[in-house]
């Protein structure tokens, strides 16, 4: 079992673990060998009705009842439409829980007439018994084995018979992958009891097939009666693989028509996308703008430093004038007292002396004389030396006209750093504008806006191209897939090993079986896997749709006479050695070849203890074939059955 | 030419001053007993001291000027004030002078006597029965003076038209009552004994943008 996940593992590269996981999720089971199938052996089957169920009230009973043996039992009547076909179908009925199948079923009149059917079997070492009412359309009945009951009606019946058969004819349910004809689309489907009830019967209605009355299901149904070892493992990695590539595809299908539908809506959005990212382009980046915005701000802040020292120098210079200006006054009033002093005193030397200021005694000529001759004061006598300073006037004159230069300077450096400060004014204000547009600018906030709106378009498209990948994946590329697909390519490897011998056996069995069943001249069959049964007439090949119907009905005998003896042999199978056989030489002319196959049929039922029922019409044969004993028959022989 | 010190102005100023306030501002009528050549005459040193205050300060002579055209003088006060303060550069014309008890005060007696040798004027001092009072007396050679004096000498030229407008507000009041109505500027009045007394220039300037054009 681990030989398998590990082949599988190795040939996708995955984990063995992730194998099994994925197997498990997928419902596909390892191969377990399973016990041989129980013998389901018929004892007893009673039935009964009216024959005029349209009638109100009907008013024509009638009963049937065959006790049934081991080997062969033979149903026969010396007409046609004497009812044979209806208890074997009848019998089927009960054994499936459904009275319609793929091919044929219950005729509509009988299963009308008849009321109340009871089918008494033994399954293994189990005595079993079936029974319905079918007066109403609920139809309950039950279901009995070993004192057990179980109650059913008509929409649960092949349930609880179903439930039945497979546990003790241990076939597991086979899960298929179908699709209808000419359908893309496909379902996987559970088949089960009432397909597989097919290889039980053979008949004229079921003659496409080599086994079961579905050619599309033979070469299943062969391959699991025969029990082949993987074949069960093989057919759910086929319907799981089935299922799984059809998701994926649903899923690419889906992609694909998003993506096309989408196709103008991601070329709206790749032109959206476009506009954003020129629009974006448009904007400083935000390192630029907060560079611009430093660097408005260190040049405003450089300008504010240099208004302040221009305003500090502006102060100085203002109260350098100030002290200049009060200098110069001071200058100019010290000007004004020199000349005012200068002029006076001019004026007044220039005078006569009068009188003394003290005494008011007046100055005589002689005075005056004197002084002029030797200098001295007329009024005090003292040497006339008056003490003036000849340079004050140009001094105060010189030193006004300093001052006021130096006035005219400050207030020239007062005006020249009043205009500066100006400027620096109306710079500082203007770099303080620059930098509150640039903080308070709106494109900061938008530009955040458009790389959003860039990224949501960018991720818009992102997941149109996650879809376009999803589009474009292959399905062979998906992980489950290529788990599912290693499964199968596995599982088939080891049907097909061990198969080989096995049908090399099997056709060995049925040439001899089909030469003793009558089917003239063959020498040679070819049945395989795919449940295709060429059979050679000498050295003509047929395939098994050109043979003659009755040849087809010996060799599908044959098939399933054939499957039992390999089963046996091997200790596999789960055919339950039921046969139910309608009609075999009803297309024949002619006497030997029904006798020999009844007889031959008797001979292999009694070998393999089989229980074979045989209908037909040809009742003289059929007692000469297989003995009185063996045969039901209606009496008088040519009335009906029932 | 050094002013002693607290002194703002040499003796030459000072007599100039004086002869000017002697020739433009005297009394309206002469006493009794004044000199045989004396033609106008100032009675009491502290008229003269206060009309010789308003003549240095040219700020406080501009509001005694405004209070004249207010208290219903001629209105050519008002535009004399603005033309004191505005066209003739008061700081240049300014010689303050110091606070003593009695408000401001100078020495006369040396400018006087530069004008008594001169026979430009002279003074008299009353006995006790006058109170000691002082009187000022311009003589005919000192009105000859004072009346050339502006064409002579240019730079004094002002003082003589200034002494018109301090006889103008000082009219005929006595001394007293003179240094009262200097005592009503709280800058005056607020000045320490012994300190130049400081100026009420930005007062005035105020006052006369008040009053307009």
């Amino acid at each position: 079992m681990t030989d398998f996940i590990n082949s599988v593992a190795a040939r996708v590269y995955r984990p063995a673990e992730d194998v099994r996981e994925t197997l498990s999720a997928h419902g596909v089971q390892l191969y377990t060998p399973r016990s041989q199938a129980e013998p389901l052996r018929l004892k007893r089957i009673v039935f009964s009705g009216y024959k005029d169920p349209d009638s109100r009230p009907p008013s024509i009973p009638f009963e049937f009842e065959w006790q049934l043996r081991s080997g062969i039992n033979v149903l026969g009547s010396q007409r046609n439409s004497a009812g044979k076909t209806s208890v074997l179908e009848i019998c089927r009925w009960m054994l499936t829980g459904r009275d319609k199948h793929s091919s044929g079923g219950l005729d509509p009149r009988v299963r009308a007439m008849v009321r109340n059917v009871r089918l008494e079997f033994a399954l293994g070492p189990d005595d079993v018994l079936i029974e319905l009412d079918s007066s109403t359309s609920v139809a309950p009945g039950r279901l009995e084995i070993r004192g057990a009951t179980r109650d059913f009606d008509a929409e649960t019946m092949s349930t609880v018979v179903a439930d039945l058969m497979l546990d003790r004819l241990r076939l597991p349910t086979m899960s298929q992958f179908t699709r209808a004809p000419r359908s893309s689309r496909g379902s996987t489907v559970e088949q089960s009891w009432p397909l597989y009830s097919g290889a039980l019967v053979v008949g004229p209605t079921h003659l496409s097939a080599v086994l079961g009355s579905v050619d599309t299901e033979a070469a299943n149904l062969l391959q699991m009666y025969m029990a082949l070892p993987w074949f069960n493992t093989l057919q759910q990695a086929r319907a799981a693989l089935g299922a799984i590539r059809q998701e994926v595809g649903d899923r690419q299908r889906a992609a694909e028509a998003e993506q096309e539908a989408r196709a103008a809506e991601t070329a709206r959005i790749e032109a959206e996308l476009a506009a954003a990212e020129q629009a974006l382009h448009t904007f400083p980046a935000e390192q630029d703008l907060l560079n611009d915005l430093r660097q408005g701000v260190d040049e405003a802040t450089e300008a504010n430093r240099l208004l302040m020292l221009l305003e500090q120098q502006l102060a100085a210079a203002q109260s350098d004038a100030a002290a200049a200006e009060t200098v110069d006054t001071e200058a100019q009033h010290e000007l004004v007292a020199v000349r005012e002093h200068t002029q006076a005193s001019t004026y007044f030397r220039a005078l006569r002396p009068t009188a003394c200021p003290r005494c008011d005694q007046p100055i005589g000529d002689e005075r005056l004389t004197t002084e002029m001759a030797a200098h001295s004061c007329s009024v005090c006598t003292r040497t006339n030396d008056p003490v003036e300073d000849p340079t004050a006037l140009p001094r105060a004159e010189a030193a006004a006209v300093e001052t006021k230069q130096r006035v005219v300077a400050a207030v020239g450096r007062v005006e020249r750093l009043t205009q500066r400060v100006q400027e620096a004014h109306r710079r500082r204000a203007q770099l303080q504008q620059n930098v509150q547009a640039l903080s308070s600018r709106g494109d900061v906030a938008e530009r955040q806006v458009r790389i959003v709106e860039v990224e949501r378009l960018r991720g818009r498209l992102a997941e149109r191209a996650d879809a376009a990948a999803r589009a474009n994946a292959s399905p062979d590329n998906d992980p489950d897939v290529q788990v599912l697909q290693a499964a199968v390519d596995v599982a088939g490897e080891l049907v097909r090993e061990s198969a080989v011998g096995l049908f090399e056996e099997l056709n060995d069995r049925i040439v001899s079986l089909g030469q003793r069943f009558g089917v003239s001249e063959l020498t040679r069959t070819g049945l395989n896997r795919a449940a295709h049964l060429p059979a050679w007439k000498g050295e003509t090949r047929y395939n098994f749709r050109q043979l003659s119907e009755g040849d087809r009905l010996r060799l599908k005998v044959a098939v399933v006479v054939a499957l039992l003896k390999t089963a046996e042999h091997h200790g596999l199978g789960h055919h339950p050695g039921l046969l139910l056989v309608d009609s075999p030489g009803a297309q024949e002319v002619g006497y030997a070849p029904l006798a020999e196959m009844l007889t031959a049929l008797d001979s292999v039922a009694t070998a393999l203890d089989l229980q074979i029922l045989v209908a037909t019409a040809r009742l003289e044969e059929a007692i000469e074939a297989v003995g009185q004993h063996r045969v039901r028959q209606p009496n008088p022989p040519d009335a009906p059955l029932w | 030419m050094v002013p002693t010190l607290g002194k703002t102005t040499t003796r030459e100023q000072d007599g100039v001053r004086l002869l000017m306030l002697l020739r433009h501002a005297c009394d309206d009528k002469m006493p009794d007993d004044a000199p045989p050549t004396a033609v106008a005459a100032i009675a009491g040193e502290q008229r003269l001291q206060a009309m010789d205050f308003w003549l240095r300060n040219p700020d406080y002579l501009a509001e005694e000027l405004l209070d004249f055209a207010q208290a219903g003088g001629d209105s050519t006060s008002i535009a004399d004030a603005r033309r004191i303060l505005y066209d003739e550069e008061p700081d240049l014309r300014t010689y303050p002078m110091l606070r003593y008890r009695h408000g401001a005060w100078e020495r006369l007696d040396e400018s006087l006597s530069l004008l008594t040798t001169y026979g430009l004027a002279k003074s008299i001092r009353r006995g006790e029965a006058q109170q000691g009072r002082r009187d000022f007396f311009l003589l005919e050679a000192g009105r000859a003076a004072a009346d050339e004096l502006p064409t002579r000498v240019p730079a004094v030229s002002w003082y003589a038209e200034r002494a018109v407008l301090v006889r103008r507000v000082a009219s005929s009041e006595g001394g007293t009552a003179l240094k009262l109505r200097q005592k009503l500027q709280a800058e005056y009045l607020d000045t320490e004994w012994h300190d130049h007394i400081a100026s009420i220039r930005p007062r005035v300037l105020a006052r006369l943008e008040e009053l307009g054009e």
